[in-house]
This record gives structure tokens, sequence and C-alpha cells, in this order.
């Protein structure tokens, strides 16, 4: 059942014109005051003269794999993230490194790691699924590609891009 | 040197350029405005980015030119099955109107210089016809949408003119019932008479519900938010669907061409014109004090447009006839019973 | 018969049949290791604890036999506990590495600890670490991961009687070792015990990191490497990616059970020939007159325009499903055509040879069946119009010799095939067919047992089966088969009466 709220107005109310004035009360102070704000306390962030710098540690952006102190890639080619992507933008090939005896052994590593950037919704499944934490999103946001080739990264790129809060 | 130029002749043709650019400018200037003041009272930034030589950013102020260059510039597609001859001059005919309009309004105090009389409106103010010429030119521009609506051969843009004649229709009524009441109180058709009368007391005041009927009237007439049937950028399609290019930007012209006549009427008809204390003493001084006027009409436009939402139309239609006209009969009624027994 | 109680519900059941066993048949899933219906019981891995009324412990549902009046309880408070016990003891010393195992998806220690247990451990100290190795050509051991339940030790030592594989140590030191690598490596039956293990602890080389399981669509087929008709499933990348290109590409044959026909395992000749029906390259991909590619149109009212004379024969295969030979048969009939079959290629048994049958062809019995004359009783061969089915494999070489001067001579020469073999380069007109994983396909065995193969995956490029090639007005593969029924064996028979075991003739 819709609530249907009774509303009565009174001779003054149907007049409207108090509301009208009202309202263009409103609309003036809030460009007033938006004209006597300087530009840089204002709520916009004119983007490419000025960055957000506060950016919430929480914010999705470009992917980085994680590494051990040794450099050695956290990542074994698991395909949690794979499978967990609902964009289909993870692409490994996995590598046998038949290393059994080393006192932390990794037999598996992906030999090839890509990520396809412009099919990534930056959802962050992949780092919710990965059981390494292998692969993080950091807080980079300015991701721009000048071909379809080069949004493709691979582990070279991936590595490299910084921790959150640059480094 | 210029005191020597100076016959009805040469003042003629300066006045008409003046005003045309004037006029082209102020459009200009008005979606300018428009962008810039929709964006500051929704607490944005707006246009802010053309600048000069790609450094000095002058408040965005290079925008209407970078808008106006963009539209010169587009592919001009003739729309398979419309009618060629009308698709084309529709716009022509919505903009003509709303330029030639400004023809009557003065601007200015006339001044005697020579021993000859010097008015400050381009068409001299003893054709004695004045309002009666302006309505009908304001009437014309109807015709332009109407016409392009009904030429683009497309269901929804001809729905949009039709509903944009209803709506002029409409509201002209009331609005022309409002202005005999301007006209009897100044005894004349010709606006420097009428401004003439408003010397010391403007027309807002003593015919204040006259002065709100002729000024949302205006919005109707313009096919401004909240009336903004005829186009209904957002939620309706209008009669320009069909249009691109220079066409389309003939109509953009037009519209604010009219709100910029508009305002020039609700000025000369209720504000007093050029009138204004201590400025009209001079003959710069009155230009200014009209063109300030104007601009505070003009900016209403703008600021009432961000106000309030579009009505719908049976709304449109209920206001206009059982509110509108018998407001302004109430009025024409006071003002004549005044005339007649009071004054 | 006797009446036993499970979950307080009354069962009649044989008697001398264990508690897992009975339950199993009337649907009551128990969690189990080292139960196997083809070995001996263990009853060592205690998972399938079940709580029976009178005993003063819970006892193994594997080694139980049932009694009169027992009453059996598998999901009762002590029940559930004595799961959640057992699972904690054998995740004690397992790795968990679940991330990188080829097993997991499909791992039973997975499943049941997500089912049973879902608890942390509560084991604090250092896991004992073995060497993972390949132990054999075909196998690697990761004893980290294995929960002891010995089932590959059962198979080796109890099917296949080669010993391989035995424990080592004692207590929570135990462990599985090779003790014969070489012999592994000859033995035809060894991949089985990947299959057999319960969790990732063995596992085939070939599929290490190959894929992983929830990629793939497992579907059921009959393995076409001999007539002895085993149950397989043959796993299909079903990863449809943007990235990954090898989309339906078979990664894997894997055992199916099938218990009419009695058989748990498949051989490693039959296990790795799936990389013969993954050579795209190689295929037939349209058909082709003459060296030129032509529509599946034109093929097909070519066929009709040359099969127009008097004198023509049609070879079938014992390669190809009952549908397809069918197909081809009813074709000749219609025309009153010579029908013909070539024979088997043979094989020398393994050792062991177990169900290995010496025919390699999974569907030699139904030509025979048919009655058919052999191709070695072909009298004359300048015929006008000749038909040749042929598939993945290979036919007796002496019917070969004989086909190929056939379709030599023949004025206008048929082949059907999915891979160009010498066949097709001797035809005029070579018809693209899909192999075996692309169409639904039955096959009776040497045990005369009907069995069905299941389509798994769409016809490769423009293969088509032979009743769309030949334009004879059938719907589906089942029509065929049912009026092959009909008419050879006068019996009815539809893919619902096959159901999943298969029809024993």
């Amino acid at each position: 059942m819709a609530l249907k709220k009774d509303v009565r107005l009174n001779w003054w109310d149907k007049i409207y014109l108090p509301a009208v004035f009202k309202g263009m009360y409103i609309t003036i102070s809030h460009f007033f005051k938006t004209l006597f704000t300087p530009p840089s306390k204002r709520y916009t962030i004119e983007y490419p003269d000025r960055k957000k710098e506060d950016i919430p540690e929480w914010y999705r952006g470009l992917h980085r794999l994680n590494t051990y102190p040794d450099g050695t890639l956290k990542c074994v080619a698991c395909y949690c993230c794979a499978t967990a992507c609902p964009a289909d933008a993870i692409y490994i090939e996995p590598e046998d490194l038949e290393d059994f005896d080393k006192d932390h052994p990794k037999e598996k590593a992906p030999k090839v790691f890509q990520i396809d950037l412009h099919r990534c919704i930056y959802c962050g499944f992949c780092e919710e699924a990965c059981p390494k934490d292998a692969i993080v999103l950091t807080n980079h946001y300015e991701i721009v590609h000048t071909s379809r080739e080069a949004g493709i990264i691979g582990i070279e790129d991936l590595i490299k891009t910084k921790r959150e809060g640059g480094e | 040197m210029m005191e020597g130029l100076l016959n009805p002749q040469t003042f003629m043709v300066f006045k008409v350029v003046v005003v045309f650019v004037a006029v082209l400018t102020l459009v200009a200037l008005a979606t300018w405005a428009e962008r810039r003041g929709a964006a500051f009272i929704q607490d944005r930034v707006g246009p802010n980015r053309v600048a000069l030589f790609g450094k000095i950013r002058i408040f965005g102020l290079g925008q209407p030119l970078a808008d106006g260059l963009k539209l010169f510039f587009k592919e001009d597609v003739l729309p398979l099955n419309v009618d060629r001859v009308l698709y084309t001059i529709a716009p022509v005919i919505s903009f003509i109107p709303a330029t030639m309009t400004f023809a009557a309004i003065p601007f200015g105090k006339p001044f005697v210089k020579n021993g000859i009389q010097y008015f400050l409106s381009i068409l001299p103010p003893d054709t004695n016809i004045g309002v009666l010429y302006i309505f009908a030119l304001a009437g014309m521009g109807v015709y332009g949408i109407i016409i392009g609506g009904w030429a683009s051969n497309n269901k929804w843009s001809i729905l949009g003119a039709m509903r944009a004649s209803a709506q002029v229709i409409s509201y002209e009524l009331a609005m022309t019932l409002a202005v005999v009441g301007v006209v009897i109180s100044a005894g004349s058709l010709r606006l420097d008479r009428i401004i003439e009368a408003q010397n010391g007391l403007w027309n807002i005041v003593p015919q204040f519900i006259g002065a709100i009927v002729f000024f949302v009237s205006m919005f109707a007439e313009t096919n401004r938010l909240p009336f903004d049937f005829a186009e209904g950028e957002s939620e309706i399609i209008g009669y320009h669907t069909e249009y691109m290019s220079m066409k389309f930007s003939m109509f953009f012209l037009a519209e604010y061409a009219n709100m910029i006549t508009a305002s020039g009427l609700f000025v000369t008809l209720y504000l007093g014109g050029w009138h204004f204390p201590i400025l009209d003493s001079t003959v710069i001084g009155s230009v200014v004090a009209f063109v300030i006027k104007l601009l505070f009409v003009l900016w209403c436009f703008i600021w009432v447009r961000w106000t309030l939402p579009r009505f719908r139309y049976d709304q449109l239609m209920r206001l206009g006839w059982k509110v509108m006209l018998p407001l302004s009969l109430i009025n024409l009624v006071i003002v004549a019973l005044f005339y007649a027994y009071g004054g | 018969m006797i009446t036993v109680k499970i979950n307080d519900r009354e069962y009649q059941v044989e008697e001398g049949k264990t508690i897992l066993e009975v339950a199993k048949e009337f649907g009551i899933d128990i969690p189990h290791y080292c139960y196997h219906p083809a070995l001996s019981i263990a009853g060592n891995c205690r998972m399938c604890l079940v709580e029976v009324k009178g005993m003063p412990k819970p006892m193994t549902a594997c080694s139980t036999r049932v009694s009169d009046g027992m009453e059996i309880y598998t999901d009762s408070e002590i029940v559930k506990e004595a799961r959640k016990g057992v699972l904690e003891f054998i995740l004690l010393d397992h790795p968990v590495d679940c991330p990188i195992c080829d097993k997991s998806g499909e791992c039973k220690l997975q499943d049941y600890y997500f089912k049973y247990s879902a608890q942390r451990s509560r084991y604090e100290f250092p896991k004992e670490r073995h060497k993972v190795q390949k132990i054999s050509k075909k196998i690697y051991l990761n004893p980290n991961r294995c929960v002891l339940c010995t089932r590959c030790v059962r198979f080796l030592s109890e099917i296949t009687k080669t010993f391989e594989l035995t424990t080592v140590e004692r207590g929570s030191h135990t462990y599985i070792t090779c003790v014969d690598p070489e012999s592994l490596d000859n033995n035809p039956f060894a991949s089985n015990i990947s299959d057999i293990c319960p969790v990732g602890a063995l596992g085939l080389n070939e599929f290490r990191f190959k894929k992983r399981v929830w990629f793939t669509k497992k579907v059921k087929a009959i393995c076409q490497g001999c007539s002895a008709g085993c149950n397989i499933y043959v796993d299909v990348s079903n990863r449809k990616q943007l990235l990954d290109g090898d989309d339906d590409e078979i990664v894997r044959i894997h055992t199916a059970e099938n218990p009419k026909l009695g058989q748990y395992f498949i051989c490693d000749e039959g296990r790795y020939s799936y990389k013969l029906y993954n050579d795209r390259e190689s295929r037939v991909k349209v058909p082709v007159l003459e060296g030129e590619e032509i529509t599946v149109e034109n093929a097909v009212s070519l066929i009709k325009e040359k099969a127009n004379v008097r004198k023509g024969v049609v070879i079938l295969s014992p390669l190809h499903s009952i549908e397809e030979n069918y197909a081809a048969y009813l074709f000749a009939r219609e025309r009153g055509f010579d029908v013909f079959r070539p024979s088997s290629f043979r094989k020398d048994l393994p050792e062991p040879a177990l169900f290995i049958e010496e025919k390699k062809s999974p569907n030699d019995r139904m030509l025979k069946l048919m009655k058919l004359p052999k191709v070695s009783e072909i009298e004359e061969i300048d015929y006008d119009f000749a038909l040749f089915l042929h598939n993945v494999g290979k036919i007796h070489s002496k019917s070969e010799v004989r086909i190929l001067s056939v379709l030599k001579k023949s004025t206008f020469s048929v082949v059907f095939e999915p891979v160009l073999s010498e066949f097709g380069r001797n035809a005029n007109l070579v018809l693209p067919a899909p192999i075996f994983i692309e169409e639904n396909g039955c096959y009776i065995n040497a045990k005369n047992l009907v069995q069905r193969s299941h389509k798994g995956v769409d016809y490769m490029y423009l293969s088509k089966p032979l009743w769309f090639f030949l334009d004879i007005n059938f719907k589906s593969e089942e029509e065929l088969l049912a009026v092959f029924a009909k008419e050879q064996l006068n019996i009815e028979l539809d893919y619902n009466r096959l159901g999943t075991e298969g029809f024993e003739l």
C-alpha cells in the first residue's frame, strides 16, 4: 500500500510565489557562496592542474604484483584471481619450477601474467581471492594508454607499480 | 569630428550596427552566464578552460566562441524526407523576428543636438504602434518553431512544436492583457510615452499583478524553464531534434535573442526603461541604467531556470488559462477603474 | 534379505554387504577415502565412521557388514564429532597448498573439510616435509599431501600385481614411496593411481599445472582406443575467455565408473590418446573436392548427383559410431549399393592386460552383428561410386590396401574422415567428420554392451554428421539409433533406455 500524505495548502501556500522566492534565495546563496570561494577550496578538484592527494587506502587503482624481499614473485599462478575476475581480464600461464628442495619450496609460478587494463573493471575481486596477497590494487588512478596493446601489461610492469602512497 | 558626422542618417546606421552587435554579443555572453551561473548555483565550476593562446583562462569567456566555432564546422546533414525549403528557412524565421523586436525598444534618453531630436531606438518613436509591433513580431517567433518541427518529418519534432505553439498562444493572451494595463496608464501605444509615464514611479509598483503576469508569461513566450516544452531537453524531445550545425545554432541564438528582447520589454514596460535616479541625467547614464536593468532581468531568466523544475503540460495549461488570464483581467479592470474614476 | 535401519528408516538389503555399500546403494552419502569398490577393504582412513546402535564406539562403515535389525546413524552428533576429529588429524600434517594443487576442485579432502569440519587448525608445530618428486615418467608424488589411504598401494598390488608403491616408516612418519620407478613407467595402468588418489598426492606429470579443474567441462564418453568400451570422462576446456584461445581443447581423459561393465579403471594408452584429438591443424575443416574447398551445400548436392549410379559401394568403419555407420548403410540400401566392413587393427596385448582388447576399434562388434561381408570379399573394384568412413585410428593393414585400391579405381570416391589420411588423399571428395566428442554416438563393445558417448563440444569447423551430408531425412542421431536397433537387433532402443550404464544385448 502506497503511503499518501494528505497535504492541505492554505491560501498563502497556494500563491506559490513565496515558495518560488524561497527557492530562488537558496540558489542565489549557493551562487554567491561558490563565487566567493577560491577555486582551491571548491568541491571540484580541477584534475590536471590539481590532483587529489588524500586517496583512501581502499581505493582500487592500478594493480601490483607483490614480491618477497629477495625479489621472487609471491604469485603461485593458482588462477584464483582469474577465476574470480568478472571481466576475464587476467591471463595466466603457469610454469613448473620443479623447485622441490628449498626451505620455502616454490613449485609453481606464473610464466605469463597479463592484465588487460581495458577489460579490468577494478572491482578488487582478484585482490580478495588471492591466497598469497600477491596481487593488490594500489591507489594509482592515472592509467592511460595510447594503444590497445599497451593496455595489456605483464609481470615486469606489474611488479614496478608503486606501493600505496608513493615510495 | 564626431560632431560633424552626427546627422540623422549616420546616427541611424550607427544605432542599427550597435544594437545588432550588442544583442549578438549579449547572446554569446548569456550562454556563458547560463553555464557558469548554473555551475555556481550547483556548487560546480563550469566551463573555465577555454583560454586565449592556450594560456590566459579569462573565466571561460572563450567558451561561447569555441562553441560557435564547433557548431559552425559541424557537418550539416539534410535528413531524408524533410521538406527542404521549410526545413532550411525555419531557423531563419525563428531568428530574424527575435532580433528585429529590439528595434522598437528605446534604450536611452532622447537628446537634442543642432536643433534635431535624436531618439535612442531604431524605430522612430512616433510610429504610434510600438507595443503592437513588438507583439506582432513576438508572435512570429513561434512560426519558426512550428515550421521547423513540421518540416523535420519527425513525429517527436512535430509534437514538440505543437506543445510550443499551444503554450505560446495561451500565454500570449495573458501577456497582452497585462500590457493593456500599461498602455492605459500611459495613454499611448508609443514605447517612449510609456517610459515617460513611469518617470518617478515604475509600473511594477502600481501594476504589481500585471508585472507578475507579464514576467511569468515571458518565460512561456521564450520557451524557458519552467515552461520548457518546445525543447524539453531532459525528458521530452523537442522541435529541433533533426537540426544540427548552424541551423541548430540559429534556433539556439533565437532563444537567447528572445530572452534579451523579452528582458528589454519588461524593463521598458514595468521597470521604467532608461529611468533611474541620478543616472538618467545624462544620455550615457540612461543607456547604462537601461543595460543594467536588462542584465538583471536576463539574469532572472537564468536564475529561475536553475531553481524551478519544469511544469507538467496540464499544469502549464491550467496555470495559463485559469490563473494568468483571470489575473491579467483583474489587473486590467483595476487599472481601468483607477484611471476612469480615481486619476 | 535382511532389514536394517539407516537414519530411522528401514531398508531391505542383501546379507554380507558392508554398511558403506548399502548406504551408497540407497543414495546415502558416507564420506570415505580408503574405500574403493574395486579394492580390498583397508579401514585405515576412519572417515566413514557411523554410529551403530549397541556399539560402544563409532564403527567404520566400509568394513562393518550389515546384520539383521542393525540401526545405523550416518549423521548423528557422535558421527559429526568423529568426522570433525578425523579431518583435524588428517589436516595436522597437510600442507594446505590448495592454490597450486591440481586436485583442488575435485579433492575429497577439500570437499569434506568444507562439509564436515570447517575449523581452523590448532596445530602449532612445524609440519613434516617430504621431497616432492616425479616418481615415474607419468606420475609425480607429493607425500606431504598424502592422507595415507593406501588406495594406490592396494591398486598396484591387487589389480595390476606389480607392487611399485609401498608405505615406509611408522605412525605419523609414514609416507608413500616408489620402490620400482622403471616398472611404474612400463605399467600400462599406472596412471590410474592419480585418479583413485582422493587428494593431490599422486598426479599426472602431463596434467601438472596444465589447467585448473574448474575451467573444464566433464563429458562422459566411450574410449575409442579398443573394443573394451571403457567409460571415460573427457575434460574439455570451457574457459571462454578473450585472452585464452584454447577453448574446447581436450585437457585430459580420466576414468568414469560403470558398474554394469564392472570396470573402474582405464589403460594409459586410452588415457593419453586425447592428444590425437587436439590436433586441429590436420583436421579436415571443409569438404574438399579434388583439392579444392567447397561449401557443405555443394558437397551434399554433389553426392546426390554422383551417387545416382547403379554400381556403388559403401565401406563402413569400426571406428565410427552406430549412428554414422547406419546412416551410410541406409544410404547404400536405398540405392542398392554393396556394403562391406573392414577388419579392425590388431595389437598385441601388454603385460598385464586385464580388460584391454586386441581389436583397436570401439565399434567392431556392431559391424559383426550386422553380418556384413568383409572387404576382402570385394570381387570387382571398379565401382562408379564409393563411400568410405574413416576416423582417427587405424584399420587392419590388409583391409587398408584393399580399400585404397577400391577408392583409386572408382569413378567417384568419397571419404568421410576427421583427419586427412591416405584414404582421403586418394578420394575425389573428402567430407569433414566430427570426432567422437563432437557428437552423440553409441558403440557396442566386445561384451555386447551398447553404450552411449555424449556430445561435449560443438562441431568443429564445418564438420557435420554423415546423415547430414548424405541428406537422409533424420533430425537427430537418436532416431538413427532407434532405426538400427529396430531393424538389426529387433529391439526398441533410445538414449533414455541406454541411460548412463548402457544396454546389454
